[in-house]
């Protein structure tokens, strides 16, 4: 199998899906959100953005508080370092398939 | 041409940036800012009995003024823009922007220096355009961390007070007061207009109050 394969196949499978890739990527750049504003920046239902989010914390790629302002609840999501670490390696992963599919695409007469 | 994933992922990541300059309150407070240094320069010439003191006028103004001017755009955004669109927090600047951060306060400073030291050389009818380029530099690097087009113009609408001051051909002070009072009502007003369009299209949710 070569590299660009191998790249390909060893993609990390919870980050690659558009809904949790682009939580992370709101998440990379802020140390702290809280799910009205993944929600809005998401445009995503209620329920899915859930959804996505507990299957992040399943993966410890983020660290959900609960908690109350007033009456209101108030979720808290913060990437965790394991989180941003995965979230860098899969970037890196794209830019490697990227790059090799555009000079493939090159290649081709 | 249709963007790639990752084109797309560093457009996502820049966009809490861009969340924090949506609702017009860091322009406010840059305003406010460029204001503060104009009654700063004019209260000497309005106030003659202040002239003796005007060093530590500037000095007791400007240092506390980042402080405040942080303070005052988290509580704004405390009330205004969290309970409606969210709230974020900002990861601190990574060392190397921090560094060119740093490298650019340093060079805007030599800069602020050197048109000090040589504003014998220098034409006095050029120094506030001079001043209106500094001051619009610092614009300008804040809409190219965010790449927002908006914050670019105002970056040039401000030098375009400076030079247009120059060209006026006040006297010096006079000339520094109005680009100092033109940025800083420039700022102002574009902060003031986004945010009332901001709370316009983003009513408060239902359970939410001011």
């Amino acid at each position: 199998m070569n590299h660009e394969l191998k790249t390909i196949s060893s993609v990390d499978r919870v980050l690659h899906e558009p809904g949790r890739m682009l939580l992370a990527a709101l998440l990379y750049a802020v140390e702290s959100a809280d799910f009205l504003f993944l929600l809005n920046e998401s445009g995503m239902t209620r329920g899915n953005l859930s959804s996505h989010l507990a299957r992040l914390e399943e993966a410890g790629y983020v660290e959900i508080v609960k908690s109350f302002r007033g009456k209101i609840p108030h979720t808290l999501v913060q990437l965790t370092e394991k989180g941003r670490s995965a979230f860098d390696e899969y970037r890196a992963q794209l830019r490697t398939i990227s790059s090799s599919l555009e000079a493939a695409s090159q290649q081709r007469p | 041409m249709p963007k790639t994933s990752s084109e797309i992922i560093e457009e996502a990541i820049r966009r809490p940036r861009r969340y924090w300059d949506a609702d017009g309150i860091p322009e406010i407070a840059i305003g406010a800012f460029w204001l503060l240094w104009g009654v700063i320069v004019l209260a000497p010439l309005a106030v003659p009995a202040l002239s003796n003191w005007k060093n530590l006028i500037a000095l007791m103004g400007i240092l506390p003024a980042p402080w405040l001017m942080e303070a005052a755009v988290k509580k704004w955004k405390e009330r205004i823009t969290f309970p409606r669109t969210g709230y974020v927090k900002l990861a601190p600047p990574s060392g190397s922007l921090r560094l060119m951060l740093v490298a650019f306060a340093a060079g805007l400073g030599v800069a602020a220096m050197l048109v000090t030291r040589f504003k014998t050389l220098v034409s006095g009818d050029w120094m506030a355009a001079v001043l209106g380029v500094v001051i619009s530099l610092t614009l300008l690097q804040l809409a190219w961390r965010i790449h927002s087009m908006r914050l670019a113009l105002l970056s040039c609408a401000v030098a375009g007070i400076g030079i247009a001051a120059s060209i006026l051909a006040v006297s010096h002070d006079t000339s520094t007061i109005l680009v100092f009072f033109g940025a800083g009502l420039v700022c102002v007003l574009d902060g003031v207009l986004r945010m009332r369009s901001y709370v316009r299209s983003h009513p408060l949710p239902a359970g939410e109050q001011l």
